[in-house]
């Protein structure tokens, strides 16, 4: 595989990115040696932490920081960090921007192909990543395997209990006040579908190859599904049942164990 | 209701025809009786073992009846009260074949008082002696009140304590019944006196009672005859007694007063006086007495057999002892065997024990009501019983016994009825044996379901008393009262009544009123009820039948009150894969919910539990590492724990309200009830599994199971998210207290500065608790700290853009003392010291600064150390630095000197002005620091060049006297001028 390696550095996490994109907008450009030693003061620490580091590293690859060619090297913000009024008081905000240079990053990550497989798993329960080829490929150690589940999936919105059941609810909040307005269901899923795999059907999950059967239209994951009825009972979005809209409106539930759907035809965003 | 033909098929009340006391049904109303006979379980215990059928019993006792052995033959039924004991001995009369080697002696159970009893006895023995004892019972007690056979019996009884007590085995019998001259003294002497025999005659003690067993009219059940007790011995207590007794019955009256173990002892001594009192107020010592009867009636019997039987041993009040006593005596040739069977409670069969088990040749025990639902055998029999009951009471006693005198088989009513078919459908039937002929009986009005919780409801009631489910308290309760308590209904449109759900309601459900009524919104309360009750005791809570409704009078649902299909079913409900039931307090819960009283409150455990179920759940779903608050450190934890607690969730009402706790209520509904099932599925497994076979327990049954994640995540998710933002907006609606303690820490650091002043002394105490207080760096790694691998992490960096933001605390120190006390305690109590400090600190900072703007003018302070420091090496290597001592802290401030910052100008005013301001307390701690080198050099300079001048003037011959401020102004200014010449010089 040609992809990028982030679990690699188990260390790196969203929190001390987060803090570290902060320091660099407030001060301004720093080396990474300044950097690292604002991050961790010595009124407040013994000891030089790994995360910093690794946390830099994958901010590298990401494009989210990156150093000047100048004789002394400095730290500077990368330009999806450019407009700091979005994401330097809103960690939502940074996690959907950590979550489209993961999908946006050329030569792929091994975060980005195991999302849309975490997301096709069975949500009632914790996924068993060991006895599936497809992670055991991605995921190398049980180490990486915490690194995936709670340093990724749970700060990017993507799972939630322990971190390793697949639960979307929260990204797809974070999206919903850009798309206020009624929407049919497959265009909602299609909406969301910009910055999440949704469904069999999304292009990531079609890459991956990810079900053995042939993707419907409106097809979500189960995942998915859940998330979007919790929303729905917390007031933030409206399922509309139409009875007589046509089928391929409707919206399909993944891995039901009767393969049955749902007949959800429209999705209405009020942000007010 | 009125679809259905005659409803309801019976008369009541319902006990004119169903008994459930067989010994109140008289000798030709067998045909009702074998009407509602069943085979109950046997078991045999003594003379064989293992299960027997009543026939099995029959042939064994015919078979002895057949015999010729002289030998007695003793059998006993025993079993608890109610269970079928005198049904069975009754059964057995009917069913014996008799010779006229035969003399049957049978006495139910409704014959028990003693003279219906011995003229029972007397009347089928027959004979002359049998004759006199009548009579001389008729003497006795055939004309005297209750009251004067009291008195007698009393008199009766002294006389057997006086003289023939039965004390074996009665240690105190001697203290309490004295040996005197001619008969014993003590009790029987105390009860002779007056006042005492008037107490113990009270119409409410014991006496009175054994006049009326003797005389009385039985009460029904297995009443044995009165027993003293010892309220029976009050009259120990009266005063005056003392006087009237002699010396040996006023020292055992003192004894049985103070001695709870001898009145215990007296009683039994009573009890065993009273059956001999009984013989004596009877006439039995001199005249013929039921013994001799036995004796009379064997001897005419010789070659034939006596039979005996008692539908309740316990019942032949006052002669057992003489009926007992035969059992022993067994037949001869000039004498004819017994053949005995008697029927007697379990626990009088243990204490009887002793006298009889030698004597009983055979053990029956007749088992408790089978309750076991597994069993098919069982269930059949419970059943037959139940239905065998129903169609007596459909049918009526009458009928029954014309239809037997006219040698007909036992009518079935349901055979006759139009609408059978429909009422089967709805309530289902039993088939039953009648003459040969198998015939279906309806359940109606109960139904398999109804029975079943009948039954249970029956046995959860019992259980309290620490009793079984017997066939008399199944007739009693589910038939007698049941079907009164439905015709009731049933005429008056009520059906199911809250009285009839009394009967059939064991108090198990396992869905919320809510989601049993599915379907049946919109109607009124009175009717919602009886769907409600059909719906759980009739139908297990799912919908009702089309003839359940009929039958009930209850409107027929149609489809709309079929619950629609769910809607949106991420996964279908498995079924559940384990058998073991959710917790208690989920049961507990329920029972609240489903309550009808509006004011009960949830048990207080289950509400703790509940409570501290949620507390766990949301504590867990709360994560506040995107807010760069580190959940771990201990300022965070605090302040979540002043936020969430237990009495964050309140159940209707329940919990202690906390002003600083958020607060989530839970109403008494259904939605409550979901939600304490799916949170505690989820506590318990950890996921969404209901089919698991991993599962801890299984699924309540719920309407539309698949939805409870959805409920429960998003209660769950609701409840941290509010909780998030307060523990968010504690930090961000005041000061930011991470910003407050490192603000604080920098201040403190700066107000710490060597050799202080005497004043600034306590600043410096407190700036070093500040910097030595945990609470600081808890507060900064709570509250700016990014935390990367869990939430157990250690912080990993610091918000440094959020530190640097250097709140101000403008009019923030209310929010700071609510929010974090303690970090605003370290905060004022700085402050305090500084502004304490700040007025002399400020003039002091004055001072240094005129002192310096005087001596140092627009030199300089670097330019002057320089100057100074090689004044005063070559001043020091000339032997004339004063003081001499002070060289080298000299040399050590001019090296300070000479790397100064120039203190910025108008800092005293500053001071004033911003007092908390860590960079002008620094500032003013470092120019008190500068003034402070400044006055030792400038000591220094003046005693140096005093010195110098003073070696000149002895060179010269002449000192130069001055006032000490002019000495020290002019020798600075000489001191510098000196010092610039040298500079010149040095530079040429």
């Amino acid at each position: 595989m040609t992809t990028k390696k982030i679990l690699g550095s188990p260390q790196a996490n969203l929190p001390t990115m987060r803090v570290a994109a902060r320091a660099i907008h407030w001060f301004g450009p720093m080396s990474s040696e300044d950097l690292r030693e604002r991050l961790r003061p010595r009124e407040y620490f013994d000891e030089p932490s790994s995360a910093i580091d690794e946390t830099l590293t994958v901010a590298d690859w990401l494009g989210l920081l990156h150093e000047d060619d100048s004789a002394q090297p400095k730290l500077k913000l990368g330009s999806e960090l450019s407009n700091a009024d979005s994401w330097f008081n809103s960690p939502s905000e940074f996690a959907l921007t950590v979550l489209q240079r993961l999908f946006s990053e050329p030569k792929g990550t091994e975060i980005a192909e195991l999302i849309p497989w975490f997301l096709a798993q069975d949500w009632r329960r914790e996924v068993d990543w060991s006895h599936d080829e497809f992670a055991r490929e991605r995921i190398m150690n049980p180490t990486q395997a915490n690194a995936f589940f709670d340093r990724w999936m749970v700060p990017l919105g993507l799972a939630k209990m322990s971190g390793k059941s697949p639960d979307p609810m929260k990204t797809i909040s974070w999206l919903l006040p850009s798309l206020s307005g009624r929407y049919s269901g497959v265009a909602f899923v299609d909406r969301l579908g910009a910055s999440l795999p949704t469904g069999p059907g999304h292009r990531l999950a079609l890459a991956l190859a990810v079900n053995e059967d042939a993707p419907q239209p409106g097809e979500v994951f189960s995942s998915v599904a859940f998330a979007l009825l919790q929303l729905e009972r917390s007031g933030r979005i409206r399922l509309i049942r139409a009875d007589d809209a046509a089928g391929r409106d409707r919206l399909i539930f993944r891995n039901l164990a009767d393969g049955g759907y749902t007949n959800v035809t429209h999705v209405e965003v009020d942000n007010a | 209701m009125r679809e259905f033909d005659a409803l309801p098929c019976w008369k009541v009340p319902v006990n004119r025809t169903v008994a459930s006391d067989v010994g109140s049904l008289s000798d030709d109303e067998h045909p009702v009786f074998f009407a509602t006979h069943v085979e109950l379980p046997i078991n045999k215990l003594k003379g064989g073992s293992g299960l027997r059928e009543s026939a099995d019993v029959l042939a064994e006792f015919q078979s002895e009846l057949d015999s010729y052995t002289t030998q007695n033959t003793v059998v006993a039924v025993t079993g608890p009260s109610g269970s079928g004991k005198s049904h069975l001995v009754r059964w057995i009369q009917a069913k014996l074949s008799l010779t006229e080697r035969h003399l049957l002696v049978y006495v139910p159970r409704h014959v028990t008082t003693l003279r219906e009893t011995l003229e029972l006895v007397c009347g089928q023995i027959g004979g002359e002696i049998a004759a006199q004892l009548l009579k001389q019972l008729k003497a006795a007690v055939g004309s005297v009140s209750e009251a004067q056979l009291s008195g007698q019996l009393l008199d009766a009884l002294c006389q057997v304590l006086e003289h023939e007590p039965s004390t074996a085995g009665i240690a105190s019998a001697n203290m309490i019944l004295p040996v005197g001259d001619h008969s014993r003294r003590g009790l029987p002497s105390i009860m002779r006196l007056e006042r005492v025999r008037d107490h113990m005659l009270r119409e409410d003690l014991t006496m009175h009672d054994l006049a009326r067993s003797i005389l009385g009219v039985n009460e029904g059940g297995d009443q044995e005859r009165p027993q003293f007790e010892e309220y029976d011995l009050g009259f120990l207590e009266m005063d005056g007694l003392d006087g009237a007794l002699d010396h040996q019955s006023r020292h055992a009256r003192k004894l049985l007063a103070s001695r709870k173990s001898l009145r215990s002892d007296a009683v039994e001594l009573i009890n065993r006086s009273v059956d001999a009192a009984v013989q004596r107020t009877l006439g039995w010592r001199d005249g013929p007495s039921l013994r001799t009867v036995f004796t009379d009636v064997r001897k005419r019997l010789a070659g034939g057999q006596l039979v005996l039987l008692f539908e309740d041993l316990a019942l032949v009040n006052f002669v057992e002892g003489a009926i007992l006593d035969e059992f022993a005596n067994h037949g001869t040739a000039t004498r004819a065997p017994l053949r005995v069977m008697f029927a007697v409670t379990d626990d009088k069969y243990t204490a009887l024990a002793e006298t009889i088990e030698g004597r009983v040749t055979s053990h029956f025990r007749v088992e408790t009501l089978p309750l076991d639902e597994e069993d098919a055998g069982e269930l059949a029999l419970r059943e037959e019983f139940i239905a065998r009951h129903l169609n007596l009471a459909r049918v009526g006693r009458a009928k029954v016994l014309e239809e037997a005198r006219a040698g007909r088989p036992l009518p079935v009513k349901c055979g006759e009825c139009r609408s059978q078919v429909e009422c089967f459908n709805g309530f289902g039937s039993v088939p039953i044996d009648v003459g040969g002929q198998t015939e279906e009986v309806g359940l109606f009005p109960y139904n398999r379901v109804a029975l079943r919780r009948a039954f249970r409801s029956l046995d959860a009631d019992r259980r309290r008393d620490s009793r079984r489910v017997t066939a008399r308290a199944t007739i009693d309760r589910i038939i007698i009262n049941g079907l009164d308590a439905v015709h009731n209904a049933l005429t008056s449109d009520s059906m199911p009544s809250a009285d009839v759900a009394l009967i059939v309601d064991d108090d198990s459900f396992v869905q919320t009123r809510d989601d049993v009524l599915a379907g049946a919104t919109g109607l009124d309360a009175s009717m919602q009820d009886r769907i409600y009750r059909t719906r759980v005791l009739w139908m297990d809570e799912s919908r009702e039948t089309h003839e359940v409704a009929k039958a009930f009078g209850l409107p027929d649902m149609g489809d709309g009150g079929q619950r629609r299909d769910p809607v949106v079913p991420p996964v279908p409900p498995p079924q559940p894969a384990v058998t073991r039931s959710a917790p208690d307090f989920v049961h507990e819960v329920l029972r609240w919910v489903n309550s009808d009283d509006t004011d009960e409150s949830l048990d207080a455990k289950a509400d703790e539990d509940v409570r501290t179920l949620l507390v766990r759940l949301v504590t867990a779903r709360i994560d506040l590492r995107p807010y760069l608050i580190a959940p771990s450190e201990a300022e965070s934890k605090r302040l979540l724990g002043v936020l969430l607690g237990r009495n964050s969730f309140s159940l209707g009402g329940s919990g202690r309200t906390q002003e600083s706790k958020l607060q989530f209520k839970l109403q008494r509904t259904s939605t409550t009830y979901r939600l304490v099932v799916g949170a505690a599925w989820l506590d318990a497994n950890k996921d969404w599994d209901f089919g698991s076979e991993k599962a801890s327990w299984a699924l309540p049954k719920l309407s539309e199971n698949w939805s409870l994640p959805v409920e429960v995540e998003s209660f769950i998710s609701g409840c941290a998210a509010t909780i998030e933002s307060a523990v968010v907006a504690s930090i961000t609606e005041g000061p930011d207290p991470a910003s407050v303690a490192d603000c604080l820490r920098n201040r403190a650091a700066a107000a710490v500065v060597d050799a202080p002043p005497e004043n600034w002394r306590p600043v410096v105490h407190a700036a070093k608790t500040v910097c030595s207080d945990v609470g600081i760096k808890n507060a900064v790694l709570s509250f700016a700290g990014a935390v990367g691998p869990s939430s157990k992490a250690a912080v990993a960096a610091l918000d440094v853009a959020r530190l640097d933001k250097q709140d101000n605390m403008e009019g923030g120190e209310v929010r700071l003392t609510r929010n974090f006390p303690h970090l605003a305690e370290l905060n004022e109590k700085f402050n305090r010291a500084v502004s304490s400090a700040l007025p002399v600190l400020a003039e002091q900072t004055r001072e240094a600064a005129t002192l310096l703007a005087d001596n140092v003018g627009g030199t300089s302070l670097q330019e002057v150390a320089r100057l100074v420091v090689s004044a005063g090496e070559a001043a020091n290597q000339a032997g004339f630095f004063r003081p001499e001592e002070s060289y080298a802290a000299f040399h050590e401030a001019c090296g300070r000197l000479a790397n100064v910052r120039v203190p910025p100008r108008g800092i005293a005013g500053r001071l004033v002005e911003s007092s908390l301001d860590r960079h002008v307390i620094g500032d003013a701690a470092h120019l008190l620091a500068v003034a402070g080198d400044v006055r030792l050099l400038i000591a220094c300079c003046v005693a140096t060049a005093r010195a110098g001048q003073e070696r000149a003037n002895a060179e010269a011959g002449g000192v130069d006297a001055r006032s000490e401020e002019d000495k020290l102004a002019k020798a600075g200014k000489a001191f510098v001028a000196a010092l610039r010449e040298l500079a010149e010089e040095a530079k040429r």
